[in-house]
């Protein structure tokens, strides 16, 4: 164990703590209540399905039984219970009998319940302040240590970690009142989704800001690991099984989330889905769990019209200089958008080793990753001051409620609910643009790429069979395609329809220098290079085109 | 009548134009009306004569000039007025609004905010959609209400007022508001149709008074039906183009909203735009023109935007091109008609 002075939390904390006693977490509170929690959701989920026929009941069980059949049989998982197949054999059974003419009314009820009981043990998460603070503990040693080796040699650098970790993650937005607001509601953080290393960078941001863990749905197949699953399943994470599709599943996970939500489960929740397979920033969200958010609100406004528990949403924009993962999910998004245009395949080689190598070049080089917290807002897009309060945009203070009203009566309207899900989505994707992070790589990665696109009038799978070698730009109308694309990212700065990071405050020689020196430097093949004729070259168009991705959307093609 | 009763269900309008009072009329068939307008002494003249614009005012019908007493009273309030006046409405009326109320506009038109080095040389504005707002939009933007909705369609205001047989769609992402405005509006002669595409109908609407003022220009140049078809069906393809860019589906275009409404003013003197490009084409300058009238042809801006999205995402746009030049560049309209022929033609339809 490192001496006291050293105590590697220490070195990531740059918060106190919002709630020093882990006791006094809501993620604890919950889990403590984990039994009885679960039993709600039963009673509920058997709620929804009560007002339906017995005829509609047999065929919810049946269809649940014939999709679950089919998962087993074509899509088995080593994280899959023994005991499944003959579960559904048994309901299969006992469907038999409960869809017979003879059988009570009630018999249907019984094996529905006993489905929903099985999801929702499955679903329903944990929390053991023991398992967090050892992880914690190793997160922290893991990534200071690794950060002072890596910057100033292993031995020195492993006993003298003092050096701050904010150099190189720098966390942007209004902190303080993200604070204040896991006291006064419940958050639910958004972030954007690039990498894989996105959920254990975000837990050492929530970490280093002093808040409290987060719950996070986590895919079922990483319980798979027997070392993973057992951290996973004591640190709040709940699983999600993206195989099961059948109604009983999607309403056990839907009541279990929106009681949660319900009852001050802060939530982390990546709302793209999945990783963003072109490298550019979200353009459309997965609607599920933000709808259930909203449903949530609206019940805890029913409880207390006139001071209702709130929801927060706060996005984040995580930003890089490098992906790991780029050169798979760049030759997933050009297969699937590119069809028959598209053909080269390329494996793609993981390993525990390679990750901890990028982690280890992340920090050695002058590279640093961003986290860019948006301000938070209501479920609605407000904003909201220090207390929680909505704010319209006069500065007048919002009622909840006023939200769900109908001819003065507030009422269940599930349309409504859709529409203001929607409105959401988009709101959150107009946050991500707004609170981008632009670096020197996106910047020197857009513009080469944007000239490269002109031979091929903006065709990227044409661009794909031109070889790399072919693939130069004069050094002066590079700098003048930068230097104008940064005089207008500085525009919109101004604006506020982006940020830049410090080191784009700068003129545009040393911003192409950084660029070049940071833009995919894990990767073999470089996206950017000079040659030996001092013009601008590539190694790998693909990952250019990555990289490139990043600043699509903001309508910068004109400017190059 | 200041004295009548106001019941829970009391519906505001906002606007004292020709289709303000086509719309305020309509509603007082089924409920008390509170019409804000904004002149005093138009307000005196209502309550002394109950006529206003050449139609009667329904006795259901209570005028004030407080914008802040319509959102006291009525929770569902449906703006007519012109766009270039609503979003400071909408700047005044946004403090006293909450998110209970409900706003249907049926205003065809669109917001742009421009600054004046780019006023200062109007032939190179250029406008990306984001610049570019619908209504709806801008009441988002200037107050916390979200469940908004618009009526639009061929509604001609003078034949609504002589009580002939019409219809109209109402559009919102909101179930809610479309069956609100649906029960409001009910009438025997006045049909309401439901569109989900809130943006796409009123992008239909507002750009549909191109080919309105396009169709008054062939009918005051004699060029013959022929003409006006070819004008209004390849015009068509125009719009709906820049209808996509603001990412609009198609099926506003098809609607009533869209070709519905088109027919109506490319057909009908009694359009507004279409007597602009009348008298255009008789010889008569814009300034003339818009000095005489007493109510705004929203076409004439529409043309100007139009052309600033045009040459944003740089679309061919001959047509649209053509009215732009004649408007507001000088050019000669049979050397608009002349470039237009000679310009390189294409598929016949190439968007279905």
């Amino acid at each position: 164990m490192p001496n006291r002075d050293s105590t590697p939390s220490e070195d990531v904390k740059l918060y106190g703590p919002v709630l020093p006693d882990i006791a006094d977490w809501p993620i604890y509170k919950l889990s403590q209540r984990r039994l009885a929690i679960i039993e709600e959701v039963i009673r509920e989920v058997m709620a929804e399905f009560s007002g339906k026929s017995r005829q509609a009941r047999i065929n919810i069980v049946a269809d649940a039984y014939y999709q679950e059949r089919k998962r087993m049989k074509e899509m088995p998982w080593k994280v899959d219970p023994k005991d499944e197949k003959a579960f559904w054999s048994r309901v299969r059974s006992r469907l038999q009998h409960a869809s017979g003419p003879n059988a009570a009314e009630t018999e249907i009820d019984d094996i529905m319940r006993e489905i929903i009981t099985r999801y929702a043990h499955e679903v329903a998460g944990d929390f053991r302040p023991g398992t967090y603070n050892f992880a914690r503990r190793v997160l922290g040693f893991f990534f200071s240590r690794i950060f002072s080796a890596a910057t100033e040699g292993w031995f020195k650098g492993i006993w003298r970690a003092k050096m701050s970790l904010q150099a190189k993650m720098k966390l942007h937005g209004e902190v303080d009142q993200l604070r204040n607001l896991f006291t006064k509601g419940t958050v639910l953080l958004v972030p954007t989704h690039f990498s894989n290393l996105d959920s254990v960078v975000v837990g050492w941001a929530v970490e280093a800001l002093g808040l409290p863990a987060l719950t996070y749905g986590a895919g079922i197949n990483l319980f798979g690991h027997p070392v993973l699953s057992h951290f996973m399943s004591r640190l709040g994470a709940f699983r999600v099984d993206r195989r099961k599709k059948n109604n009983i599943y999607l309403e056990t996970l839907k009541v279990y989330t929106e009681y949660i939500l319900r009852n001050n489960g802060h939530m982390l929740f990546f709302p793209g889905g999945t990783r963003s397979r072109g490298g550019n920033i979200e353009s459309k969200l997965k609607l599920g769990l933000l709808g259930t958010a909203i449903e949530a609100q609206r019940k805890l406004i029913v409880q207390n019209p006139e001071n209702p528990q709130k929801l927060f949403i706060v996005p984040l924009v995580i930003g890089y200089h490098t992906v790991l993962e780029a050169p798979s999910l760049i030759d997933e998004y050009l297969k699937l958008e590119g069809k028959q245009r598209y053909v080269l395949v390329k494996d793609d080689f993981r390993s525990i080793r390679k990750n901890i190598k990028f982690i280890w070049n992340f920090f050695k080089s002058p590279s640093e990753m961003i986290f860019s917290f948006g301000s938070a807002m209501d479920l609605f897009g407000n904003r909201v001051d220090a207390d929680g309060n909505s704010l319209d945009k006069h500065g007048n203070k919002l009622a909840m409620q006023d939200y769900f009203m109908h001819s003065g009566q507030l009422n269940d309207d599930p349309q409504r609910n859709q529409a203001y899900t929607r409105l959401l989505g988009d709101e959150i994707l107009k946050h991500f643009y707004r609170e981008n992070v632009v670096f020197s790589s996106h910047l020197v990665a857009f513009a080469a790429l944007s000239i490269y696109l002109q031979r091929t009038k903006g065709d990227i799978y044409e661009l794909l069979t031109i070889v790399e070698e072919d693939l130069v730009i004069e050094k002066d109308v590079f700098f003048h395609t930068v230097e104008r694309l940064h005089i207008r990212l500085r525009e919109m700065e101004r604006a506020g329809q982006l940020r830049l990071a410090e080191h784009l405050q700068t003129n545009v020689q040393a911003i192409v220098e950084h660029g070049f020196a940071n833009l995919g430097i894990y990767h073999v093949n470089k996206p950017l290079t000079w040659n030996r004729k001092g013009q601008v070259a590539t190694e790998d168009t693909r990952l250019l085109y990555f990289y490139h991705n990043r600043l699509k959307g903001y309508d910068l093609e004109k400017y190059v | 009548m200041t004295s009548k009763n106001m019941s829970e269900g009391t519906v505001g309008v906002i606007g004292a134009g020709s289709f303000g009072t086509v719309i305020a009329n309509l509603l007082a068939e089924n409920q008390q009306v509170l019409w804000h307008i904004r002149r005093p002494e138009v307000v005196a003249e209502i309550q002394g004569t109950r006529l206003h614009k050449g139609q009667e005012v329904h006795p259901n019908i209570t005028a004030t000039t407080d914008l802040s007493e319509l959102a006291r009273k009525c929770t569902l309030i449906f703006p007519v007025i012109p766009s270039k006046s609503f979003r400071e409405m909408m700047r005044e009326l946004g403090p006293h609004l909450r998110p209970y109320h409900i706003l249907i506009h049926g205003t065809k038109g669109l917001d742009i905010v421009v600054s004046d080095a780019e006023l200062a040389r109007p032939l190179e504005l250029k406008l990306g959609t984001d610049r570019v707002k619908t209504m709806s939009q801008v009441i988002k933007e200037e107050s916390a209400v979200i469940r908004v909705g618009c009526i639009s369609g061929p509604n001609l205001a003078k034949e609504i007022a002589q009580k002939l047989p019409a219809a109209t769609v109402v559009a919102s992402h909101f179930d809610e508001v479309i069956e609100m405005a649906k029960a409001a509006l009910r009438s025997t002669r006045f049909m309401v149709f439901e569109n989900d595409d809130l943006e796409g109908v009123e992008i239909a609407g507002v750009l549909k008074n191109i080919l309105a003022l396009g169709s008054g220009m062939v009918s005051g140049l004699g060029l013959g039906e022929n003409a006006r078809a070819l004008m209004i069906t390849r015009g068509w393809r125009e719009l709906m183009r820049i209808g996509e860019q603001f990412g609009s589906d198609r099926n506003a275009f098809m609607g009533l909203a869209g070709i519905g409404d088109m027919i109506a003013t490319c057909t009908s003197p009694l359009s507004r735009n279409y007597t602009v490009g009348y008298r255009l084409a008789k010889g008569e300058t814009l300034a003339e023109i818009t000095a005489s009238m007493d109510e705004v042809a929203e076409g004439v801006n529409t043309v100007r935007t139009a052309m600033a999205v045009v040459r944003y995402y740089n679309l061919p746009s001959p047509l649209i091109r053509a009215f732009h030049a004649v408007l507001f560049e000088g050019l000669e309209i049979p050397e608009a008609i002349r470039k237009l022929i000679a310009h390189r033609h294409g598929p016949d339809v190439d968007f279905m």
